[in-house]
């Protein structure tokens, strides 16, 4: 990290995808400064595909519903620049192909989208996509400091909740 | 050798056909687009700086969130909270835009807000205090009716304090019972030492200039000064942005002089701390919300309504619920018969009494009911003219298993003389005596005997005298030998042994004579206590109430100046 980095303040996004139930998936976007205060919140209605695309994609469907649907569209809406994106969804890895932020994802063995990790994720867990990761892994280690990485995805999860309570 | 030349030389007799292919048509091909349709997106956005200065639901609540942020390049760590301890500030019920609803959804833990805006304590707080912290904070409109000894001072000073720290909230009063506001002040020091606390008090002039000039940021005054001083407390110069009650069954009758004064303090919010939300009847409640959220729930409502409408305004905890750690509190309701010679007794005494209240006609008051009721739970406890006690029986053979095991055991009793005969009786367990005639000077050194001397098996002890501020946690064994009025008081005496740090589990002998006085009373405490377990709480931990004036006559299925009252056991 050379100075300037050391004076700013990162800005950490984290993404996650979330299944609906007979609705298909929808994406969550938490910004959040390096104390873990909100900045921007971002979400998605769920999403299904059609017959078609399920053929026509076959197996890269997850990763087109993902990753080009969902979490391009969510990180498209972010006004804050991003530092480094922490996702818990093995599938949005291959974001890092089309953005340039430093993708980290953490390892939630046992878990999938949407579930809540039984252990406090720390820095060590998290594997940065990106060849050029920069700072990324600092940014995550300060990160720690305050919260586990793994503790946003808990308020996305809440924030869903809430949004689905308001739209029943 | 030459003719095989000549035959290899020979053209091979190769016949050739030709086709002419037809002109080649040219391929169709399908083009099927794949169209992506964009994912509409909802966004929200928090500001980090502080929010405008309106008055709105949850401004103050945003400043607070939205402070304590990093400053560039700070490396001030910030205790991170433990996954089981991490307590979420979840938006009440009367913010209902979604965005205000997700703004404190997204928030971080508790705990890291604390940290990260350097609010100290002198002690760590229990996970319950921070989740009491956490349903106070957001909310304009509460109640919080934790058990006793939960600590609803520090939960409120918590909240006040962070709300101070926001810079929106500058005015809070405080207000309590008279001998509870040096314990105020003393606990603002303590849990609070940064914001300025001052009392008024004194003489009319001096609390006149008080209420005129004196704008600390926390003022405390008593219950007895809003009659007295009603024109200055509901004309401030400006709206408090906060009205605390503590000990909140003060305003429980909504027609009395005092409840009427508070109700007409101009303020932004309103915050009730009471551990018995319910005394007697629903209307204790009402009462307490015409001032928390004036006619949010009324008398005609279900108990099951008044559930759900209470929910979003009332938290309650009990002990039992919170401190996991404490070990197990066994309450034991021991029915027993009264002797033949203690029957006889009973019967004619309660026989002449009722005659006499009778004959009393519209002359009778309370005094005479009490009074009756009293004469009659002596005869519970021991037989005036043979001195015989079934309840002595028991408590005698049940000391000699406490005693065999090298256990120790208390005894509580409201009079001195039913204690003294015990203490007669009881001699081979050597008890001790520790009630209001025992000099104060001497008190600590009984209760130290009966601590360290393994051959001191029993205290006996008075409600008023035992049942406050002592700590006697290395008893297993609590006795009630005769119900005091209102299970508060109980609650007190069984909490000097079951209280933190005791030694083991703790039984608890609460002692019925059936068919009697003390029968009807306790059905009619414990008939409360399922009304307030059914509006409050999902458990059936004991909660406080006494009995009125009503249920008194009723025990004899008196009437009263007002009316009939129907008998009620």
């Amino acid at each position: 990290m050379n100075q300037n980095e050391n004076n700013r303040n990162p800005h950490f996004g984290f993404l996650t995808i979330f299944e609906v139930p007979s609705a298909g998936f929808g994406g969550g976007l938490l910004i959040t400064s390096c104390k873990g205060r909100p900045l921007e919140f971002h979400c998605t209605a769920p999403v299904t595909t059609n017959r078609a695309q399920e053929i026509l994609y076959g197996q890269t469907l997850k990763s087109f519903l993902f990753c080009d649907q969902i979490g391009n569209a969510l990180i498209q809406k972010a006004k804050s620049k991003l530092d480094v994106i922490v996702t818990d969804t093995a599938e949005l890895a291959e974001l890092q192909s089309s953005v340039n932020t430093p993708i980290a994802l953490l390892d939630l063995q046992a878990t999938g989208p949407g579930e809540t990790p039984h252990e406090d994720i720390d820095a060590s867990l998290a594997r940065v996509v990106s060849d050029n990761p920069g700072p990324a892994l600092q940014w995550l280690q300060q990160f720690t400091e305050t919260l586990p990485l793994n503790e946003p995805f808990e308020r996305i999860q809440q924030a869903i909740a809430e949004a689905h309570q308001i739209a029943a | 050798m030459n003719d095989w030349n000549a035959d290899l030389s020979q053209p091979l007799p190769l016949s050739t056909s030709s086709w002419e292919l037809p002109e080649a048509t040219e391929t169709q091909v399908i083009t099927l687009p794949i169209r992506a349709r964009t994912v509409p997106v909802q966004s929200y956005f928090f500001n980090l700086e502080p929010a405008s200065q309106n008055r709105g639901s949850d401004s103050a609540a945003r400043a607070f969130l939205s402070s304590g942020s990093s400053k560039p390049g700070s490396k001030k760590p910030v205790k991170r909270p433990a996954r089981e301890t991490r307590t979420r500030i979840k938006p009440p019920r009367d913010v209902v835009k979604l965005s205000d609803r997700l703004f404190y959804a997204l928030q971080p833990p508790l705990e890291t807000l604390l940290a990260s805006n350097t609010i100290e304590f002198p002690f760590k707080p229990f996970d319950f205090q921070y989740s009491g912290v956490a349903f106070l904070f957001p909310r304009h409109c509460a109640i919080l009716a934790d058990e006793m000894g939960l600590g609803k001072t520090m939960q409120a000073i918590t909240s006040i304090r962070m709300l101070l720290r926001s810079g929106y909230l500058k005015n809070v009063l405080l207000i309590c019972p008279k001998p509870l506001v040096t314990n105020w002040q003393r606990e603002f020091a303590l849990w609070a030492p940064e914001v300025p606390v001052s009392v008024v008090s004194g003489s009319h002039a001096k609390r006149k200039w008080h209420w005129d000039n004196q704008h600390t940021p926390v003022r405390i005054a008593n219950y007895e000064l809003m009659v007295r001083d009603e024109e200055r407390v509901t004309q401030p110069t400006s709206p408090y942005d906060l009205v605390v009650l503590d000990e909140a069954q003060r305003i429980k009758n909504k027609s009395s002089s005092t409840s009427k004064v508070i109700r007409n303090i101009p303020r932004q919010r309103s915050w009730a701390l009471t551990g018995t939300p319910i005394e007697n009847s629903i209307d204790d409640l009402i009462g307490i919300f015409e001032f928390v959220s004036p006619g949010a729930i009324h008398n005609a409502m279900r108990p099951r309504e008044l559930r759900r409408e209470v929910k979003d305004f009332v938290l309650r905890r009990t002990k039992d619920m919170v401190l996991k750690d404490m070990p197990p509190k066994l309450i034991r309701d021991t029915e027993l018969s009264l002797t033949g010679e203690q029957a006889d007794s009973y019967q004619q005494a309660e026989k002449d009494g009722v005659l006499k209240l009778n004959d009393l006609g519209g002359e009778i008051t309370i005094k005479h009911v009490f009074e009756l009721v009293l004469r009659l739970k002596q005869i519970c406890n021991f037989d005036p003219a043979t001195g015989s006690s079934s309840k002595l029986e028991l408590l005698r053979s049940d000391m000699e298993e406490v005693a065999a095991s090298g256990q120790k055991a208390i005894v509580f009793s409201q009079w001195v003389k039913s204690l003294d005969t015990l203490g007669d009786h009881l001699k081979p367990f050597n008890p001790l005596a520790y009630h209001g005639r025992i000099p104060s000077n001497q008190r600590d050194a009984i209760l130290q005997e009966f601590k360290e001397s393994p051959d001191r098996h029993i205290l006996l002890m008075s409600y008023g005298a035992g049942s406050v501020g002592l700590n006697l946690q290395f008893c297993r064994y609590v006795y009630l030998f005769d119900r005091w009025w209102n299970p508060a008081v109980e609650d007190q005496a069984i909490n000097r042994a079951h209280r933190i740090g005791a030694a083991g589990s703790v039984t608890v002998t609460r002692m019925i004579s059936a068919g009697t006085i003390e029968q009807r009373i306790h059905d009619i405490l414990e008939s409360k206590r399922e009304l307030f377990n059914e509006i409050l709480s999902d458990n059936r931990n004991p909660a406080s109430y006494g009995l009125s004036k009503e249920e008194i006559f009723g025990l004899f299925n008196l009437k009263t100046p007002e009316g009939t009252i129907s008998k009620v056991a």
